[in-house]
């Protein structure tokens, strides 16, 4: 800045009244813009307050930067200024002053400037100075009351104004046009006579004397002008055929060159059409943007005047049937809130709006809920003139709200007869929500949970578990469960807790109290095992008997006692069979069993299980066929129970497939495992017994099990083993074939 | 070679001693000594001389294992091979049977008929100083 002052220097050298200093801080402090161009337009000097206004920086107005892209001058009518219009350049240009130039400065990063510049040569011809003067705010006033100013005018523009000049006593002695035209008297009618009593109601004018307290005559209308008052206040005109027309009327004294009171000047205006232009208005407004809605227009006591097509289809009421009537009583019935409806009085007495919810009935006593939304409106004094309500129906809303509220009610009372606890949480772990039957199993209070982080709550072996298990329900979209032990008054006790995704976000989790459960678990085992073994030791002895019995070791029987004591050996056989497997299976699923595996070339298992079932297989009339076998397959199992798992597949297809027929026995290779199949023609096994088949004492129904020397165990055992070796048993049975399969994971060497 | 012909069976239970004994005697034609406790085939060991003794591991009172190492700190100069019976047949406990010193192990249930066959072959199998071990699953 300081390089360009040689040339202001210069160019103000010619104002020998003001130093230099004193400029510069008089400038500065001017509200207005200063600029001082050199004659090939350079900006030598401004001002801080030019760099406001145009809104740009120092080294941007003087040209040492680029100026933002979007700056610009706009004409008043929103068109460009080309660079050759500005004021400056104009004055340059033509060696002629440019005063109040109205230019609109467009900068992308802020609103719309407008300013007044004005342009003026400095001496000999050594620059020009334009000054900018910020005009925003008056252009937005002006276009403000421009606006205003147009309103007022169409309003005025429609209406008749009437002039009636009077003196001190109410004598007429002027009557415009505007008063013929509104009266439908002719000045020479009525001039010479006195108003109010001609063109007044005289019940209006009493009720106004009451309340001003004065004589009801020509003194009514006057009272506040003798005062010093402008009042406006609206009358009822009586015209000369007797109609009535509302009129706004203002009183104004007429006073002679000294200022003394002469006469009066009443200035009334037709307000008829403005008060229906009010009242279109404010129902159209309202009707175009609620259509749905019902529209109810009353007066100010709540008659009806008006109504809309959606009042009449959802009440059954036309408007020919409600007008003039109160409409409350007509829709309320039996169960309308009263108290809802005292507070609607209320409101409307006070003259003031009400919101209120609602019960009405219909024309066909059908019920409705509504939601009203009522506010007065007044006339231009602040008078009631009526209420206008809006009315929504909002019946199948209220009747959802109403459902839910029951089913919120019963799902709370079937949550609260839960044994269970039942925690509500967050997709974040916050506990929104707790269950309990007894707060002891929650470990700490109820309300120690609501709106707190799981793992703020709970010990962290729990919280980590739980925050674990809602990730793989969400993950999966299905419920998950896991159990786990917390010592409470000195007991440890299981829980199982059951994680479900619930309605949005929200995770529903449900834990209970499985102690018992595993107690009588653990007892059922103990008694199991206890009684197998009780029961082995006599049976041994029975088989042992019978046997000896049998082979004749005690001497020959007849033949009636063999054939009695082979079927008691076959019976007790049996029983031994029952109890083994029992034994076994509680074995294998108590992990009691110890299992010893180890890497395995299967093919060799397979082999000796069909060498060691062929016999049997034999006896119901049934061979077995072996595919090819990858020699080189291996597999982590234990050798003898692997066996027992091909013994019992190779058995069963034996024992219930079809005799004289061919079990085929073979194996495949998958991506990451070995595939044993056992695979025999048959009846096929029912799809309803796919559930249960690996369960206990299953055999299908209609299955003579007795002849066919089953448990109904072996499966569960079967299984069992195969999943303590890592592996998985299904099966597939169709019309063709039913096959059984083991699907071990591999061992590759 | 010595014959095996006097055998000593320990057994709490009478149904299972009493067929045990049958099969022994009858199947196997042995001379057989029951006894219903360890007590008891100790009292007896001396005067009964068996060849063999099969004994039941789990017994009330004294238990086979006890029974065991009681007859060899009162004879530690008689070898007489022992043969448990027991319905535990893992692995484990046959093999903790065996380190007591038993000549082999028998499961429970048997079977009468083949029983004597068992005994015999293990009596063969001692005679010829193998160590021993059976373990049929039950």
């Amino acid at each position: 800045m300081a390089s360009s002052f040689g040339a202001t220097e210069a160019a103000l050298a010619g104002e020998p009244d003001l130093g230099l200093e004193h400029f510069r801080l008089l400038a500065n402090t001017l509200r207005v813009g200063l600029v001082v161009q050199a004659t090939t337009g350079d900006v030598i000097w401004h001002n801080a307050q030019a760099e406001t206004i145009l809104g740009l920086s120092g080294p941007k107005l003087r040209g040492e930067q680029v100026h933002d892209p979007g700056f610009c001058f706009i004409h008043p009518d929103g068109s460009p200024l080309a660079p050759t219009e500005q004021p400056s350049s104009v004055a340059l240009r033509t060696g002629i002053a440019q005063t109040d130039i109205v230019m609109g400065v467009q900068h992308p990063n802020r609103p719309l400037v407008w300013t007044v510049a004005s342009s003026s040569l400095l001496p000999e011809g050594t620059g020009v100075v334009t000054s900018y003067v910020d005009i925003t705010e008056r252009m937005r006033k002006e276009l403000e009351l421009k606006a205003v100013h147009a309103r007022e005018r169409a309003l005025l523009d429609g209406a008749s104004f009437s002039i009636i000049g009077t003196d001190l006593s109410g004598l007429i002695h002027t009557f415009n046009l505007g008063a013929e035209r509104l009266l439908g008297y002719r000045a020479d009618e009525v001039i010479g006579k006195h108003t109010p009593a001609l063109i007044h109601e005289r019940v209006e004018v009493q009720r106004r004397a009451q309340e001003l307290g004065v004589p009801a005559d020509f003194e009514v209308f006057v009272h506040a002008a003798w005062n010093g008052h402008l009042e406006t206040r609206e009358w009822m005109y009586v015209r000369k055929d007797g109609t009535r027309v509302p009129v706004a009327l203002t009183v104004t004294p007429m006073r002679d060159p000294q200022g003394t009171i002469i006469g009066f000047m009443g200035i009334a205006e037709d307000v008829s059409e403005r008060r229906r232009f009010i009242v279109e208005l404010q129902k159209l407004a309202l009707v175009a943007s609620r259509t749905h809605n019902l529209v109810v227009v009353t007066d100010a006591n709540v008659r009806a005047e008006w109504v809309n097509d959606a009042f009449t289809r959802v009440t059954g009421y036309t408007l020919e049937e409600v007008k003039g009537r109160k409409i409350g009583p007509l829709v309320q019935g039996p169960e309308t809130d009263q108290s809802v409806v005292a507070i609607t009085r209320q409101a409307i007495r006070a003259g003031e709006g009400f919101q209120v919810e609602l019960l009405n009935y219909s024309k066909s006593g059908r019920k409705y809920w509504l939601e009203i939304d009522c506010r007065p409106f007044h006339a231009a004094d602040g008078s009631l003139l009526g209420f206008i309500a809006v009315e929504a129906e909002i019946t199948s809303r209220k009747e959802m709200e109403a459902q839910l509220r029951e089913s919120e009610a019963r799902l709370r009372a079937f949550v609260e007869a839960l044994p269970d606890m039942v925690f509500r949480l967050s997709e974040s772990g916050v506990f929104l929500d707790v269950h309990a039957p007894r707060e002891d199993v929650l470990l700490m209070p109820k309300d120690h949970f609501i709106g707190r982080r799981a793992s703020d709550v709970l010990p962290v072996e729990l919280s980590s578990v739980l925050l674990e298990t809602i990730e793989r329900a969400r993950m999966l979209h299905a419920p998950q469960t896991y159990e786990y032990q917390v010592e409470i008054s000195g007991r440890s006790r299981d829980f199982e807790a059951r994680v479900v995704p619930g309605l949005g976000s929200d995770m529903l989790v449900i834990v209970r109290d499985v102690s018992e459960r595993k107690l009588l678990d653990l007892m059922k085992d103990e008694f199991v095992s206890t009684v197998s073994h009780e029961l082995r030791t006599p049976l041994t002895a029975i088989q042992g008997t019978l046997g000896l019995l049998a082979a004749g070791v005690l001497g020959g029987l007849t033949a009636e006692a063999l054939e009695l004591v082979t079927a008691a050996l076959g019976n007790a056989e049996r029983l031994g069979r029952l109890i083994n497997d029992i034994l076994d299976l509680e074995k294998v699923t108590q992990m009691g069993l110890e299992l010893r595996t180890y890497p395995q070339p299967l093919a060799a298992l397979i082999d000796r299980a069909v060498l060691e079932t062929a016999v049997f297989a034999a006896e119901f009339s049934v061979t077995y066929s072996v595919g090819e076998l990858n020699r080189e397959a291996r597999a982590n199992v234990d050798p003898d129970r692997f066996l027992q798992i091909l013994n019992n597949l190779l058995s069963n297809a034996a024992k219930y497939g079809n005799s004289h027929e061919v079990v085929r026995i073979g194996m495949d290779r998958l991506e990451d495992g070995w595939r044993v199949f056992v695979r025999n023609r048959g009846v096929p096994i029912p799809e309803s017994f796919r559930r249960r088949i690996f369960s206990r004492f299953a055999v299908v129904d209609g299955t003579d099990m007795r002849a066919r020397q089953g448990t109904g165990l072996g499966l569960a055992i079967t299984k069992a083993l195969v999943e303590r070796m890592g592996g998985r048993i299904d099966y597939v049975s169709t019309a063709e074939f039913t096959e059984f399969f083991v699907i071990l994971p591999a061992v590759f060497a | 070679m010595r014959e095996l012909r006097r055998i000593m069976l320990v057994e709490d239970e009478p149904a299972l001693r009493l067929v045990a004994k049958v099969s022994l005697e009858k199947v196997g034609g042995f001379d057989v000594l029951a006894c219903d406790s360890g007590a008891e085939a100790l009292a007896k060991f001396d005067e009964f001389a068996p060849d063999l003794i099969l004994l039941d591991v789990m017994m009330p009172v004294i238990d086979g294992p006890t029974t065991l190492s009681s007859l060899r700190q009162l004879h530690p100069k008689n070898r007489v091979p022992v043969v448990f019976l027991t319905a535990k047949v893992q692995a484990k406990e046959v093999q903790e049977l065996l380190t007591l010193g038993a000549a082999g192990v028998l499961p429970k249930p048997f079977d009468p008929m083949l029983l004597s066959r068992q005994v015999r072959d293990l009596w063969d199998k001692e005679s010829t100083h193998l160590p021993v071990g059976i373990c049929i699953d039950g």
